[in-house]
């Protein structure tokens, strides 16, 4: 389901967003700097300020999440469900040297810090091709 | 009288100028979030209203869940400076978005395209300004809270 296509929309270099769904079904969006690829059909999201989104997770699993390839602005829908959180273990060291560098590619040091990594199930991954105008257009 | 004054937070409208990345989130009666990516937001005509700016190519989610459920976010983050607020809300209408509107539409990618320069070059921000604008959408929402999202210790902090 993760394809080699889109794994550079995952090396955060464009900023992610997720949209997740509280109890009482108020939406909430925020802005997350990196969607870890775990195996062909997970990513983890990095926690760091991730309040809301935290609470909503704990109530209902399911979140979309958009992701920029950052060659060609080419955007990704994915449609995930949170499964598990690690605080700690191998998949958090590895995103915790890439928020790190991350962190030093936007001067970010100081506030970015993974607090644990949100494990997700993909169950889709749509391509919004229609949502760019062609190069040679412009 | 609306009971929010959005006048009263003016860091939050200033992100309304750009250069800002934008979306908007719904959910449907099954509580399954959607995604827009916005490209344009304004005030609306009440103290407490904003009008978010969908092109109609990433608005059918949307403009379906609001039907079952009316409850609304969207976030607005500065490209630079990384300045985030987040408002909820419900929406009170949708409509095709007009002359000045989509007008208002160029001219926020724009100015988020010279940021994108900033980081991805010249080819990264002409790459940014192919997103489709238009047609588009103006979704209505009366606003009820407002959060900073900013990355950092007030990530997450209830303004109103």
């Amino acid at each position: 389901m993760i394809s080699e296509e889109l794994m550079p929309a995952l090396q955060g270099i464009v900023p992610a967003w997720i949209v997740t769904t509280s109890d009482d079904n108020v939406p909430n969006c925020t802005c997350i700097s990196q969607v870890y690829p775990v195996d062909e059909n997970h990513v983890a999201l990095s926690n760091q300020f991730f309040s809301k989104t935290f609470r909503n997770l704990q109530s209902n699993p399911h979140a979309v999440v958009q992701v920029i390839h950052p060659a060609d602005i080419g955007m990704w829908l994915l449609e995930i469900e949170h499964v598990r959180t690690e605080s700690d273990g191998p998949l958090f060291d590895e995103m915790d040297m890439q928020l790190a560098a991350i962190a030093s590619m936007s001067n970010m040091e100081d506030v970015f810090k993974l607090q644990s990594a949100y494990v997700f199930k993909v169950h889709s991954v749509t391509q919004l091709s229609e949502a760019l105008h062609p190069a040679a257009t412009l | 009288m609306p009971e929010l004054d959005l006048s009263s937070f003016p860091e939050a409208l200033a992100l309304f100028d750009g250069p800002i990345s934008m979306v908007l989130g719904s959910s449907n009666v099954q509580k399954r979030p959607h995604f827009a990516r916005a490209q344009g937001v304004r005030r609306g005509e009440a103290a407490d209203e904003i009008v978010v700016l969908v092109p109609d190519i990433m608005a059918a989610p949307i403009v379906h869940d609001v039907q079952e459920n009316p409850n609304l976010a969207t976030t607005l983050s500065h490209i630079a400076n990384f300045e985030t607020r987040q408002f909820v809300g419900v929406c009170t209408g949708i409509a095709p978005a007009g002359a000045a509107d989509l007008a208002l539409c160029d001219t926020m990618l724009e100015r988020s395209s010279e940021a994108v320069a900033m980081f991805f070059g010249e080819e990264g921000a002409n790459n940014w300004k192919r997103m489709v604008t238009r047609p588009a959408q103006a979704v209505h929402i009366q606003v009820c809270d407002i959060y900073d999202q900013t990355p950092g210790d007030r990530a997450g902090a209830k303004l109103v």
